[in-house]
């Protein structure tokens, strides 16, 4: 069969992408490296806590060989594992004392399946940060050009959130937030009272809280309010690539896809410089095939899409493909993590809630905004929620034992209130991901090697991050009991990005402002490799509207015979 | 670097398996390549089910024995547990049965309920002093604290057993509330004499 276009991997960018092209008449082929999910078959979803295997842990020995990396994603569990790709089948290399996390997804959907739905716009505040701090190179974008396709993107996919009038937070196509809690409104109250020009909001999160026609045309249906979306949602009440973008681009008949398919790598036509062809490996016989098209989509993960490029060295691009400019693989940014306050709060005793919201609340940027950092650029929000304390808090405390056990466990817990700071992290050349010299994978395909570490714009930034958080906290009168010092593993934010920007000039950028490749005219790359800068936002949003956007223009360009 | 607490079970299980003899070892069950026993030895297995008994008994509710806990404990023990967690279970059990021969003349499982939750409560008191952690301990997060207490295997025995019968349905139609479809947020509800909390996945 003839395709007109090709796209690699099936994550929230990629299904975007594949939706789109379908939808403007494209024949579209998605190639995915991990397995087929049917979410009938496969989503754990419906099981109750007491049926799932091993109390929803992964064993132990099993966890040591086989997922030592992914187990520490906050969603790894026997329900969803089979969600992750294994770190014995797909390793990451790195240096001994550096190192980073790789989360990664082996299925059809990709990580679109198990995120963690928060979305947010960026701003022209985040679009014009590189030209006017000096940091990485500049957009090639502004905000005005994002705008109508994170209007569309939004309409699509459905995302509850509040309107709230922050030029640092645009506001979008919403459907009802999910309300605060008594005890967040209380916190809210406060903290907007006490440090004018903050706002406590409810986090926007992809999740219908009223599903509109266009989702239920799709079989979505409205959020039950389950909170386990990370198993997979049979009411497709959580936007992924499984329920909303791949349907959606079933449904014009134009797209094929084929799963357990590696990309190996992409051939470039010599004389006219553009794709011909993708090599793939088939996961399963170790076959090898290749597949031609028109028009090239790159969505297989800031990481996978950096390795593909590299592993695209031809004659012509001994350094990889689209590299001519050497930034393959650079300024990898993923937003400061675990970076969390915890305390005693006095919320109203007679207050509790009813169902698991599948969100929490959002404490947009404030400093470098309406207040001054303290010696850094950027900044960063907080993620976090005022929730009942678990049985376990009380239940357990040394020398309690039998029926007080029970009587604790019972017994409705205090509040307690959580802020976690996201924090931006620079462009940073010296971040990088390369090609492993000798280590192959299963299949052949070289490793990827990542040497990344935070800077001192970062680690100053991390100290306010955590006073600002507990000074929220205390002055609502939490009494804090925990507090992270220092930001988790790199990689565990799980918005790796960067690896082939954006940007005006082909000397030190990948990307053009449509997400073509400078040097390739039928590639584009709309997945988080894209990014010139990491906003302390949650990236997914960005990356499927510029995915939208990038579709566009590929088939404009296609029709004029550009292409 | 082995803390002497390690060194202290390691110490107390070859002294278990010298006691036992190599007949009884050859009965249990092993996962190949495991040097472990991959269940529970019937002493431990009895212990088990008294420990866990006391630790959430029957009250106007079925207690961890009405909630098959031990049923539980030991499918985990033998299919999820690995040769070192295990060690931190069976060696947690028998630190138990040694304390109370010690102090009361007999094994826990045979003391009389009033004395089981006597013995136990002062032993889970003891165990679970907090102890500053080894140098080299992983550092955990809020989220994860890295547990380091005198007793770290009964710390996660205790752990386990609560956990079993918190996700237990018994527990979760009787003591606690679990609706699996709650279908939809409410953000304020009053709360009455009548209210149980409802259990959680994560934080929200």
């Amino acid at each position: 069969m003839q395709f007109d276009a090709i796209v690699i991997g099936s994550g929230m960018s990629g299904g975007m992408a594949a939706k789109e092209l379908c939808e403007r008449g494209l024949k579209v082929l998605v190639i995915e490296r991990g397995k087929m999910i049917d979410p009938a078959k496969d989503y754990m979803d419906h099981l109750m806590p007491w049926e799932l295997p091993n109390n929803n842990q992964v064993a132990e020995d099993e966890v040591a060989q086989h997922w030592p990396m992914q187990s520490m994603c906050y969603a790894f569990g026997s329900a969803t594992k089979k969600f992750f790709a294994k770190d014995s089948e797909q390793p990451l290399s790195t240096p001994e004392d550096k190192p980073f996390a790789w989360i990664k997804g082996d299925h059809l959907g990709g990580r679109s399946v198990m995120w963690g739905r928060q979305t947010y716009r960026m701003s022209e505040m985040d679009l014009s940060a590189n030209a006017k701090d000096g940091h990485g190179v500049d957009w090639p974008i502004r905000y005005a050009d994002l705008a109508p396709w994170y209007d569309h993107v939004e309409t699509f996919i459905g995302v509850a959130g509040s309107k709230e009038g922050l030029p640092q937070l645009p506001d979008g196509q919403f459907l009802p937030a999910f309300e605060l809690n008594d005890a967040e409104k209380q916190f809210k109250a406060v903290v907007e009272s006490k440090f004018p020009g903050r706002k406590v909001i409810s986090g926007r999160v992809a999740n219908l809280s009223v599903a509109q026609p266009q989702h239920t045309e799709l079989g979505r249906t409205s959020c039950q309010a389950r909170s386990i979306c990370e198993r997979g949602c049979r009411f497709g009440a959580m936007h992924s690539s499984l329920t909303s973008s791949l349907p959606a681009a079933k449904r014009t008949g134009n797209l094929t896809i084929v799963t357990d398919a590696i990309v190996h790598s992409l051939v470039q036509d010599p004389k006219t410089g553009k794709i011909t062809a993708v090599k793939v490996i088939d996961a399963k016989t170790n076959e090898g095939r290749t597949y031609t098209a028109k028009v090239f989509f790159l969505n297989a993960s800031t990481l996978g899409t950096a390795q593909i490029l590299l592993n695209s060295a031809n004659e012509a691009n001994p350094r990889g493909l689209a590299n001519g400019s050497d930034q393959v693989g650079r300024n990898i940014m993923d937003h400061m993590y675990g970076l969390a306050t915890v305390a005693m709060f006095p919320g109203p005793e007679d207050s509790y809630y009813h169902g698991r919201r599948p969100t929490g609340i959002y404490i947009p940027r404030f400093r470098n905004v309406t207040e001054e950092g303290a010696g850094y650029v950027r900044g960063y929000g907080y993620q976090g929620g005022v929730f009942r304390a678990p049985w376990k808090a009380a239940a357990l405390q040394p020398g309690v034992v039998g029926a007080e056990v029970k009587v604790r466990a019972h017994t409705l817990g205090p509040w307690i209130g959580v802020v976690a700071g996201f924090g931006e992290v620079l462009p940073n050349p010296d971040n990088r991901m390369t090609l492993h010299a000798s280590r192959k994978d299963k299949w052949g395909i070289p490793i990827p090697h990542v040497d990344y570490a935070i800077g001192p714009n970062e680690k100053t930034m991390i100290k306010q991050i955590l006073d600002d958080g507990r000074a929220m906290l205390e002055a609502a009168g939490g009494k804090v009991i925990k507090q992270a010092d220092e930001a988790a593993m790199p990689g565990l934010g799980i918005h790796e990005m960067g690896t082939a920007r954006m940007g005006l000039d082909p000397r030190t950028s990948v990307l053009n402002a449509h997400n073509q490749a400078h040097e390739v005219a039928n590639l584009f790359i709309t997945d988080g490799a894209a990014m010139a800068s990491s906003g302390c936002q949650n990236p997914s949003l960005t990356y499927m509207a510029l995915s939208a956007r990038a579709a566009d223009h590929a088939v404009q360009l296609l029709k004029e015979g550009t292409l | 670097m082995e803390t002497m607490l390690e060194m202290d079970r390691r110490a107390l299980m070859q002294r278990a398996m010298v006691l036992l003899g190599a007949t009884a070892l050859a009965g249990c069950d092993f996962l190949p390549g495991s040097k472990t026993a991959a269940t529970l030895r019937p002493d431990q297995a009895k212990l088990l089910g008294a420990f866990s008994d006391t630790l959430i008994p029957q009250t106007d509710t079925p207690g961890s024995l009405g909630a098959g806990v031990p049923k539980v404990f030991a499918q985990m023990y033998s299919d999820w547990a690995s040769d070192k967690t295990r060690e931190e279970l069976s060696g947690a059990l028998d630190r138990i049965d040694a304390a109370a021969v010690k102090e009361k003349g007999k094994g826990f499982a045979d003391l009389s309920p009033a004395d089981r939750q006597a013995f136990l409560a002062g032993y889970d008191k003891a165990a679970l002093v907090d102890v500053p952690p080894p140098a080299d301990a992983p550092k955990g997060n809020p989220f994860a604290p890295v547990i380091s207490v005198v007793d770290n295997g009964y710390a996660k025995l205790k752990d386990l057993v609560a956990t079993i019968y918190y996700t237990s349905e018994t527990a979760l139609t009787k003591e606690l509330v679990y609706e699996h479809v709650p279908g939809g947020w409410t953000a304020s509800v009053k709360v009455t004499p009548q209210t149980r909390p409802a259990i959680t996945f994560g934080a929200f």
